[in-house]
């Protein structure tokens, strides 16, 4: 039965995650990104990580691709600009990467070094704990506090860079006080 | 933990019969729910008119009461336009969108303990996850979906300005919702709904029971504010904004999607409103109400009446959150774009962070670091 559900969202993962490449429109290609996470979220549940499922849902699909589609609709694409320019050399750069990548997974699987071999926190801890989220916040807080918090960090960097960077260029001020009243008023 | 995690890990421990009365009580919780919803469109239209000092609908059956019945007829039969210019799929399948995510938001919500006859144990729940809560919340935010695709497939200036502002503001307050949901999780220790509600029962301080509205008032209000927010209600209803933008998102949209669309944000008002009664208002609990009916009714009946009157506490508290969210309505006027953003990111997002490191505080020196 679990093992039937995991192909069935794999599958369902997969082909969304196709759809996102291959779609024409933005918009679907954006819906197929929230498919494909969703799909995720439900191999995670397969594998008992509940936590990690509701946060992909609440996270991932729920907030960042609905940013995704802000930009694609504020942002309207031309169909000009939708079709892909002539790359040269990072098409190559491309190709050699996706094909090295789609060989180290092959390669994975074909020498089966990551399946079957329980982690350092298998279920049974997980139960001592109290259940996933204790034993993830347990874990979280104490030994992985540091990469925990320059996470944080990296994600705070990120934000105030986008900030920085889609600021307007500062103009001349030639303006006189009434503009000025204007940019403090409410 | 629940029932999910011993269906994949022990193998199915679940018989058929116990199968059998989860698949009905998700029947009969639905089945409930969206016959309940025409009819708080009824208590929305005479509340309305009660407060405009007018009559509201009082032809159709008494009262009004077959007013919601005639608005349904009125939606099956009306022309379903289909518009040349919209994105065909994204135009069917918004309301959907905004349907589906508000529908499932009720399978984590509780309404009472449990009904236990002989040995079968009958929940009053669909679904008691130990992450109820954030699986709420998940669904919820999924809802914005069907707001941002209506207005874009409508191809219309004035829907894709609805949607824009609509999906801002919903993003914008999820996150102050959140903060202020946090600060309840650091209270209760846990996710789940129920074991939230549980947590409420007796009393705090000589008469004031263990609501959390008592523990934490601001995070209370802060919820109250959002919830209007997320739901899209007056004060907060400029995407939909009659006399604005005609009708935003869903201008477009005529018939049953209308009907979809309007469907959605009643049922996503109503989760917000029993949100709020198990979070702040104590659930099924009325102190002293449990004690007081065990004394009047007989041994034999008690385990039958007991779990009713929890559906009636909780009906009644929910009701009366439903009714507050239709008596704001006609009282306040509606906010500026630009007012509801500065509310929600530099008033509300500090404040709720505020409430967070006061609650962890307090928390930490009533109980010491965590074990």
């Amino acid at each position: 039965m679990t093992s039937a559900l995991f192909l069935l969202f794999g599958l369902a993962a997969i082909a969304s995650a196709l759809g996102v490449v291959f779609m024409r429109n933005p918009l679907m290609s954006a819906l197929s990104l929230v498919g494909t996470l969703c799909s995720i979220a439900a191999i995670f549940v397969l594998y008992e990580a509940y936590l990690i499922a509701v946060f992909q849902v609440l996270l991932y699909a729920g907030a960042i691709t609905v940013l995704f589609i802000f930009v694609v609709m504020v942002v309207q694409f031309s169909s000009q600009e939708l079709k892909l320019p002539r790359l040269g050399v990072f098409k190559m750069l491309a190709f050699f990467l996706s094909l090295s990548l789609g060989s180290l997974i092959v390669w994975t699987w074909w020498s089966q070094s990551v399946t079957g071999k329980a982690g350092s926190h298998p279920l049974n801890a997980i139960v001592e704990e109290g259940g996933d989220v204790q034993a993830l916040s347990q874990y979280l807080f104490s030994h992985y506090a540091l990469p925990f918090e320059v996470a944080s960090l990296i994600l705070l960097i990120a934000i105030i860079g986008s900030v920085v960077l889609a600021q307007r260029p500062k103009k001349a001020p030639a303006l006189s006080g009434g503009a000025v009243c204007i940019r403090h008023g409410v | 933990m629940s029932g999910a995690k011993a269906l994949w890990s022990g193998g199915i421990n679940l018989d058929t019969i116990d199968l059998l009365i989860r698949a009905v009580m998700v029947f009969v919780i639905v089945g409930i729910v969206l016959s309940l919803l025409p009819f708080l469109t009824w208590v929305e239209r005479r509340g309305m008119a009660v407060i405009q000092d007018r009559m509201g609908p009082n032809r159709v059956g008494p009262f009004g009461l077959l007013q919601p019945v005639a608005d349904g007829v009125k939606f099956l039969f009306k022309e379903s336009a289909v518009l040349p210019q919209a994105d065909r799929f994204l135009y069917f399948a918004a309301p959907f969108f905004a349907f589906v995510p508000a529908l499932l938001a009720i399978a984590v919500l509780p309404f009472g303990e449990h009904l236990v006859f002989g040995v079968r144990v009958i929940p009053f729940h669909i679904s008691d996850l130990h992450v109820g809560l954030l699986f709420l919340l998940a669904v919820a935010s999924l809802g914005v979906y069907g707001t941002l695709f209506g207005g874009w497939a409508s191809n219309n200036k004035f829907s894709v300005l609805g949607a824009l502002r609509a999906a801002s503001q919903m993003i914008s307050y999820e996150v102050v919702m959140g903060l202020a949901l946090v600060s309840m999780i650091l209270i209760y220790g846990t996710f789940s709904l129920k074991e939230m509600v549980r947590l409420q029962s007796g009393f705090l301080i000589d008469l004031i029971p263990r609501w959390g509205i008592f523990l934490q008032p601001f995070s209370a209000l802060l919820f109250g504010v959002t919830a209007f927010a997320e739901t899209n209600r007056i004060p907060f209803d400029l995407p939909e904004g009659e006399s604005e933008l005609v009708a935003g998102y869903h201008t477009e949209y005529g018939g049953l999607k209308f009907a979809t669309f309007f469907l959605a944000e009643y049922l996503h008002m109503f989760t917000m409103s029993a949100l709020m009664v198990l979070l702040f208002l104590g659930g099924w609990h009325f102190p002293g109400f449990d004690s007081l009916l065990s004394l009047l009714i007989a041994e034999r009946f008690q385990e039958v009446v007991l779990p009713i009157s929890q559906l009636l506490v909780f009906s009644v508290k929910l009701a009366l959150v439903l009714w507050f969210f239709v008596w704001v309505r006609f009282t306040l006027p509606r906010f500026r774009y630009d007012q509801l953003m500065e509310l929600g990111w530099r008033r509300l997002l500090p404040l709720s962070l505020v409430n967070v490191l006061i609650t962890a505080v307090f928390l930490y020196w009533l109980e010491g670091p965590p074990q």
